[in-house]
């Protein structure tokens, strides 16, 4: 059965593509009526073709824009709806995209006043790229061997809901979530291949940098149910619901250090002192040697918890909510890290001592008691009030365990073990008080306010990680620790007529954590005093039917204050952060036969910490002075985007659309490379999308776009650009 | 995850400040971010206070120029709460003088990375293993 979409309005439809890219061709209205609409299937089937012939880097590409650089084919999107009887309707949902490994099955059976059974499965593939960072000195780029990294997220569900009329509501739910595949990560591994020199001293600067890419492996599952009862008794509806989770995480990341370098060990043998002279005179890819890490975090949880909660009318101006839960989590933990040379040695490839643990064990345990208490009261027509309380008691414990491997000898001759063991535990309560008030009594305006304040009081035990066989106990910390945390919100809607509304809102988050140490840590304080408040205005102004803008503009200033424990040190201010945010969109839509968008987003933020402000590094008799100031500059993280869409009607049976968008966020310094690392972000990506949609018949439709993508990275070498053209096509059926 | 998560995964339209799970629900803001990010989730043996102000202290869900949706790509991020004075005790040297009595001078290694990325504090969701969430 097919339903038309409008009667009377077409809606320039321009496709749903599965790629981002495409994203903002969506739905756009030029509101224009005409009889020849095109048809709103209620069951339809919908075959997809995309490809790419992309030049420069494929992941990247695929990273960018959530699609694969090999193109694919399938069904996009399948729905049937069949009406079983007069109160039964069964809906079936399918996808199966090739190449972008997307895929669903999902049938829904609903029977009016009696419940459904819903269940399911999909699938569907995320990209990432291992590239990793770039020394732009001696243009050092090391890419991973496989740079075409994706996760693959899968879900099993199934849920039935029985809902009778006047009888009590069940619904049980079972999630099976599956994710697994390779990822990168932000932690990179050394090289010394930067072209710096080497730290002879008094030159301060060290020629080690971090930008060798890391990549994770995730192998991760995590199963819920759900079952809970809901019954209306007189003026009260109450709700008890059970859950159980189990998650059974298995993930390592795997870093690479000093990739392609060999220490020769006669140098590395010398008397420190000697050291420098000797390994300068040695070629740069003998001066370290190739590590490998293997960082393991195992994890499995079991949760269970109960949920207890009502909803009572009391008035028609009040209404109680009570809600009480309950949820205890245990955690088995194992893992480790191994770091083992590459280089063969006397022992052969050895761990180091730097870092290295393995054979992770133990566990961690979670109480957690939360009530809360709500009222809402509607004092008259036009004012409405909100009083709550939340109050919430958690307990953790936690404790593990682990093996040190050391190599001492050089080349390394002997290994040896130390058990080493740790614990915490945490005790701390916090209550919310909640106010809400929304007041709508003057004329076409609507004033509203909301505040928070959590307050949090408790106590921190742990030990750092000591060795138990030659230690009674490790370094005990106990700290009392605080939260006073405010949250407030002012704001208002107007709208003063159909051609204008404004709306306004002030915000302001002042938070303070405190950890204040005693028995043997008495002395140790740390305060952190932060603020963040800021506004934001929006005018939506509509000129004339045809014509409108709105423009948005958002404000946000935060501050941070670090008191340490050293006496009479002052509150240092940690953080001094802006950010500017406006927003413009412009709206025409001459005639019904088209219309144009443009929309550009301008963003300023810059985060400002105390190191920069730090000043110079004195001079040693082993050290040069140096600007610390520039190891550490601010991160700004300011962008644009633009954006220029239109749809036109062609005629009765086709429509066009050309979209084009730019975003630019140039941040990057690659000059700081000789001082730190990273070196900021600047990127620059620019498309132009043209769409075709046409009606073939009353049960064809077809649609095509092509477009042209356009991607450079400054500050990593032009490795990680790409360009070229992208094209779907689209036939979508009747059934 | 674009176009694989919608605003209603995480936003409650018609109810308090629209973030699922925050006001006096019985959920943290936390949890609409640990629903499927569960390695993040804890608890851990030592846990990171920071995550007490939530994911959003470090990670903008609603995207970032920057990798992970982090709010910085540098050691700024970190230091934001952990900062790195000058202390006049150490001939000009920059010192940390809060958290737990640490005087390491971080110069050298900061200008090899950031504090998480550079092979120390890899693990600042919460660690298993380290008080320093080290390695």
């Amino acid at each position: 059965m097919n339903a038309p979409r409008s009667p009377h309005t077409r809606k320039i439809r321009l496709g749903t593509g599965t790629i981002m890219a495409f994203a903002g061709l969506l739905t756009h209205g030029a509101e224009s009526a005409q009889s020849d609409a095109f048809p709103n299937f209620e069951s339809y089937v919908k075959i997809t073709g995309q490809a790419a012939a992309v030049s420069g880097s494929d992941s990247t590409f695929q990273n960018r824009t959530r699609q694969p650089a090999g193109g694919g084919a399938g069904i996009e999107d399948l729905h049937i709806v069949k009406y079983v009887s007069k109160t039964t309707t069964a809906t079936v949902d399918g996808r199966a995209m090739l190449g972008a490994e997307d895929y669903l099955g999902r049938v829904n059976l609903t029977k009016t006043d009696v419940g459904s059974i819903d269940f399911g499965y999909k699938r569907f593939r995320t990209f990432y790229d291992g590239v990793g960072g770039f020394f732009p000195l001696n243009r050092q780029w090391m890419p991973l061997a496989n740079q075409d990294l994706h996760i693959d997220r899968s879900k099993f569900w199934i849920e039935a809901k029985v809902a009778l009329k006047d009888r009590p509501e069940f619904e049980v739910r079972y999630t099976n979530e599956l994710r697994s595949g390779k990822k990168d990560s932000t932690i990179w591994g050394d090289s010394d291949l930067t072209g710096l020199p080497f730290n002879l001293a008094p030159n301060p600067v060290s020629p080690t940098r971090k930008f060798t890419p890391s990549y994770i492996n995730i192998g991760e599952r995590h199963q819920n149910i759900e079952a809970s009862v809901k019954h209306i008794i007189d003026q009260t509806t109450v709700r008890l619901s059970l859950h159980g989770d189990t998650t059974d995480n298995n993930d390592t990341r795997y870093v690479t250090r000093f990739p392609g370098e060999v220490i020769p060990w006669s140098i590395a043998g010398l008397a420190t002192a000697a050291q420098p002279a000797a390994k300068a005179a040695v070629a740069p890819i003998n001066w370290n040697n190739q590590q490998a890490i293997a960082e393991n975090d195992a994890y499995k949880t079991k949760t269970s918890g109960l949920t207890v909660s009502s909803d009572t009318v009391l008035s028609p101006k009040l209404n109680l909510r009570l809600n009480g839960a309950y949820e205890l989590i245990h955690t088995e933990i194992s893992g480790g890290r191994p770091l083992t040379t590459i280089t063969p040695t006397s022992t052969g490839a050895v761990s180091v001592i730097t870092d290295n643990y393995q054979g992770l064990y133990g566990g961690t345990r979670l109480k957690n008691y939360t009530g809360s208490l709500a009222l809402d009261y509607k004092a008259t027509k036009t004012l409405f009030m909100k009083l709550a309380l939340r109050g919430q008691s958690e307990f953790i414990r936690g404790s593990s365990g682990y093996t040190v491997i050391a190599a001492t000898g050089t080349p390394a001759v002997a290994l040896a073990s130390t058990p080493r063991l740790g614990w915490s535990k945490i005790h701390q309560n916090a209550q919310t008080p909640l106010v809400e008030l929304r007041y709508t009594g003057i004329k076409d305006l609507a004033i509203y306010f909301s505040g928070s304040k959590r307050e949090l009081s408790g106590d921190e035990n742990n030990t750092s990680s000591y060795n138990y066989i030659s230690a009674a106990s490790g370094t005990l910390a106990s700290n009392h620790v605080a939260e006073d945390h405010g949250n407030y919100t002012l704001g208002a809607n107007w709208r003063q007529s159909t051609f204008l509304t404004l709306r306004g809102e002030f915000f302001e988050k002042n938070h303070k954590n405190s950890s204040t140490g005693y028995a043997t840590r008495i002395g140790d304080y740390y305060l952190l005093d932060s603020n963040y408040a800021g506004y934001k205005f929006t005018a939506l102004v509509r000129l004339t039917s045809e014509f409108g803008f709105t423009t948005r503009y958002i404000n946000q200033d935060g501050k941070m204050k670090v008191t340490g424990y050293l006496p009479n040190f002052p509150a240092y201010d940690s953080l001094n952060s802006k950010n500017h945010m406006i927003s413009e969109s412009f709206d025409w839509n001459p005639n019904k036969a088209c219309f144009f968008q443009l929309n550009a987003n301008l963003v300023y933020h810059t985060i400002n910490t105390i190191y920069p402000r730090a000043g110079v590094t004195a001079a040693t008799s082993t050290l040069s002075a140096f600007d610390t100031n520039r190891v550490i500059q601010n991160s700004n993280n300011d962008y644009i985007t633009l954006g220029a869409l239109s749809g036109f009607v062609i005629n009765k049976s086709t429509d066009m659309g050309i979209q084009a968008n730019h975003y630019s966020a140039k941040n990057g310094n690659a000059v700081l490379a000789s001082m730190t690392m990273p070196y900021g972000v600047s990127v620059e990506v620019s498309s132009v999308t043209i769409e075709l949609k046409h009606k073939i018949s009353k049960t064809w439709l077809a649609n095509g776009k092509l477009g042209y993508f356009d991607s450079k990275n400054d500050v990593m070498g032009g490795f990680m650009d790409f360009r070229g053209p992208i094209a779907y096509v689209s036939l979508e059926h009747a059934l | 995850m674009n176009g694989k998560m919608s605003c209603g995964d995480c936003h409650e339209p018609h109810s308090g400040n629209a973030i699922a799970g925050t006001g006096v629900d019985l959920e943290g803001m936390n949890a609409t971010c640990t629903k499927c990010h569960t390695q993040q989730k804890g608890p851990f043996v030592y846990e990171h206070a920071a995550m007490k102000e939530g994911c959003v202290s470090c990670h903008n869900p609603h995207g970032s120029i920057n990798p992970k949706m982090l709010v910085a790509r540098d050691a700024n991020l970190c230091l934001r709460c952990h900062l790195e004075a000058p202390d006049a005790g150490s001939s000009g040297q920059i010192n940390a003088n809060a958290i737990r009595h640490t005087s390491e001078n971080h110069n050298s290694r900061l200008m090899q990375g950031t504090c998480w990325s550079a092979g120390c504090h890899e693990q600042p969701h919460g660690s298993n293993a380290s008080y320093h969430f080290r390695n």
